[in-house]
């Protein structure tokens, strides 16, 4: 109930100062804030895409993959990690969590998206113990803290216009875990090995499904997957808003260590890869509800799946190379050469190495190289352009997919 | 006394001071949401009440934004028509506290034949696009003939009846218009290749197949190859059109592109789809836009 008594006091807020219906008043924010909506935002026609990165100077910058210019947000020392979902670039830090709004986005409307650009922001920090890990949703933006179990739920409309509001906290006991927003609901993980079922507010629900050693949490166009140690469990949405569970169990002989523990995939298909240990990457399918084991000869760092026409999974071996791997047989369909050698031959580096992909491409940071990648991934995974950053790339964001 | 004439004057000076098109308090109002409909209601209800259009030219149906007080005047609306089918996803509260409020509502999925989206993560679900077909705006402007008399009192019923009747004849020569114009085109000829997804009416009533296509991005532009431009090649060639209906950010780099990478020649065509435009950008009308899509459409795909 919290964000209806909001909508009620700015709309009587606007009411009060917008006596006459002129144009300016019209374009006033209104009583309701439908996703995707900014004022000072202007539609495009295609995605707007931008890659995040950050230096080692804390130095974040936005590259815009269509005019290919560069502008510097903000400086942020002691960043540990970014992440994104899509438009807010979430950092890390010992200190806490800084959001930047990287000001381009997309809303999917199922039969077509639509695609936004306004002007970057740092809309501010929610303070905090360690790395977070943060699930964006259309209405809710949720923040776990594993080292103190702090769970932080935000109202996403108001990142979008530069406020930090706080909707929910959730205490927790400290384990690796997130929280991830459905609809109205929230999906919690907990430290004894299940993801529960809380209401907006954060209290816990009845619904409860078993996550023993939970790791990795991505969302597809199906529903959401939790990794666990016996396989995905998926949570999908009725047209209630009802929250259903199941898992989808890995094939049997899978070890401890082939187990899928971070996932990447394409906003809004139902297909999302992961590495297998060392013997290759996984394929989940999670409309068919399978897995796939996709034997290499060569151990994979990181797999994202493209989920294009072809299937193409996407991933950077343990070599250095950039690999496309053929969906069903595991087969490389084509590599480049070792581009991020020195890259994976040094672990500091290497633990910030983000591999990204959209509708056509796919994007990967070299640190050691001081360079980022995009690869035509379904075109013999040719190098289609190469940018240089103004310092080393250490961290790695796309935005405005 | 005195203290009347006072608030009377106040009254007056906030009037002037807001500077506000006063509203004919004595006409009734009807609300519309986008203004592709505004256009069609106003001139069925000519001068029989206030017409008032939420969406400005330009803007996104989806997503478009109102001010509180406009959402405070839907709920003293006599009339509120809206195009349903999820078209107005962002109104979607507003509409909802304007039928618990009792206002009268028109929507227009309700009185056209509704059809499928035929293709798309959407297909099957019900395409909301009805106005690209003018025989379904007729079947609207006759349901608004009715519900304005149903609902709306105070207006001159055979004032409304008389402009419906005047507007339907001219949305009968759009349809007379469109039909001749498309008749030029062969058969085999007449493919929308395209990434808009609102023709799936004009489609259906004048035997256009549309051809759904991805319309490479300015990322991929950059350094293009062929594997990028394989679903739209395979599109164009299978469709076998020299233009490609489609809304490109750079319309000229991808006429370029295409020529180089997979020496195809065609033309890049935008049309209008969800929204009139300014006046004088071919769009200020719903007759001015399906004219100017009409003639767009016969330029291109003619021999």
């Amino acid at each position: 109930m919290p964000p209806l008594l909001r909508t009620s006091i700015a709309a009587l807020a606007v009411l009060g100062l917008a006596a006459c219906a002129s144009p300016q008043a019209a374009d006033a924010p209104a009583a309701s804030t439908p996703h995707g909506y900014v004022e000072g935002a202007t539609e495009s026609t295609e995605p707007q895409l931008h890659l995040a990165t950050v230096d080692g100077d804390g130095r974040l910058a936005l590259l815009d993959l269509l005019s290919e210019s560069s502008s510097d947000i903000t400086t942020l020392a002691d960043t540990t990690d970014i992440g994104t979902d899509g438009r807010f670039v979430f950092a890390s830090s010992p200190e806490g969590l800084t959001i930047v709004d990287s000001g381009v986005w997309t809303v999917d409307h199922e039969d077509h998206s639509h695609y936004y650009r306004a002007e970057p922001a740092v809309v501010g920090t929610v303070r905090g113990s360690g790395p977070a890990t943060v699930v964006g949703g259309v209405s809710r933006t949720a923040l776990w803290f594993g080292d103190t179990g702090t769970g932080v739920v935000l109202d996403t409309d108001a990142l979008g216009t530069g406020s930090i509001v706080e909707l929910a906290r959730i205490d927790g006991e400290p384990h690796d875990g997130a929280i991830v927003p459905v609809g109205e609901q929230l999906l919690v993980t907990g430290a004894d090995g299940t993801v529960r079922v809380h209401d907006a507010d954060g209290e816990p629900l009845q619904t409860v499904a078993d996550c023993a050693g939970f790791a990795g949490t991505i969302s597809t166009r199906v529903g959401t997957v939790f990794g666990c140690a016996d396989g995905a469990l998926l949570a999908t949405a009725t047209d209630e808003g009802t929250i259903v569970f199941e898992t989808v169990a890995y094939p049997a002989g899978v070890t401890a260590e082939q187990r899928a523990t971070a996932f990447r995939g394409r906003p809004g298909r139902p297909s999302v890869a992961a590495v297998a240990g060392t013997t290759g990457a996984w394929l989940l399918d999670t409309r068919e509800r399978t897995w796939t084991l996709l034997a290499t000869e060569s151990p994979l760092l990181l797999v994202a799946a493209a989920d294009d026409r072809d299937g193409n999974v996407v991933a950077l071996a343990s070599d250095g190379r950039m690999v496309v791997l053929d969906p069903v047989s595991g087969a490389t369909v084509a590599a480049t050469g070792p581009l991020l050698a020195a890259s994976v031959a040094d672990p500091a580096l290497l633990a910030g190495v983000e591999l990204t992909v959209d509708a056509t491409r796919a994007y990967i940071n070299a640190p050691a190289e001081g360079l980022v990648y995009e690869i035509d991934y379904a075109d013999g995974a040719r190098v289609a352009r190469t940018f240089e950053t103004a310092g080393s790339p250490l961290l790695l964001a796309e935005t405005g997919r | 006394m005195r203290a009347r004439i006072a608030v009377v004057v106040g009254l007056a000076l906030l009037a002037a001071l807001s500077g506000c098109g006063a509203p004919a308090a004595d006409r009734p109002l009807v609300v519309v949401t986008t203004n592709i409909l505004g256009d069609v209601v106003t001139q069925v209800v000519g001068e029989e009440a206030e017409v008032m259009v939420l969406m400005r030219p330009n803007a996104d149906p989806h997503s478009f934004e109102i001010s509180a007080r406009d959402a405070a005047r839907i709920l003293d609306a006599d009339l509120l028509v809206s195009n349903g089918l999820g078209l107005e996803e962002g109104l979607q509260q507003h509409l909802d506290a304007a039928t618990a409020e009792g206002v009268p509502v028109l929507e227009a999925g309700d009185v056209v034949e509704v059809l499928p989206y035929s293709s798309g993560d959407a297909e099957g679900a019900p395409d909301p696009h009805f106005w690209t077909d003018p025989a379904r705006m007729v079947d609207l402007v006759e349901a608004l003939t009715e519900a304005l008399g149903e609902n709306v009192a105070g207006v001159d019923t055979a004032a409304v009846t008389a402009n419906a009747a005047a507007y339907t004849a001219r949305l009968g020569e759009l349809d007379a218009r469109m039909a001749s114009a498309f008749s030029a085109i062969p058969a085999e000829q007449r493919s929308l290749v395209t990434n808009h997804h609102v023709f799936g009416y004009l489609a259906d009533r004048f035997g256009f197949r549309v051809v759904g296509a991805v319309i490479p991005g300015g990322s991929t532009l950059a350094a293009p190859s062929a594997s990028d431009l394989r679903d739209l090649v395979e599109a164009i060639d299978e469709a076998g059109v020299s233009t490609i209906f489609a809304e490109s950010s750079q319309p000229d780099r991808l006429v370029q592109v295409l020529a180089d990478e997979a020496g195809i020649d065609v033309a890049v065509v935008e049309l209008f789809t969800e929204s009139l435009s300014e006046p004088g950008e071919g769009a200020d009308s719903y007759l001015t836009m399906m004219r100017t899509n009409t003639e767009r459409i016969a330029t291109g795909l003619s021999p």
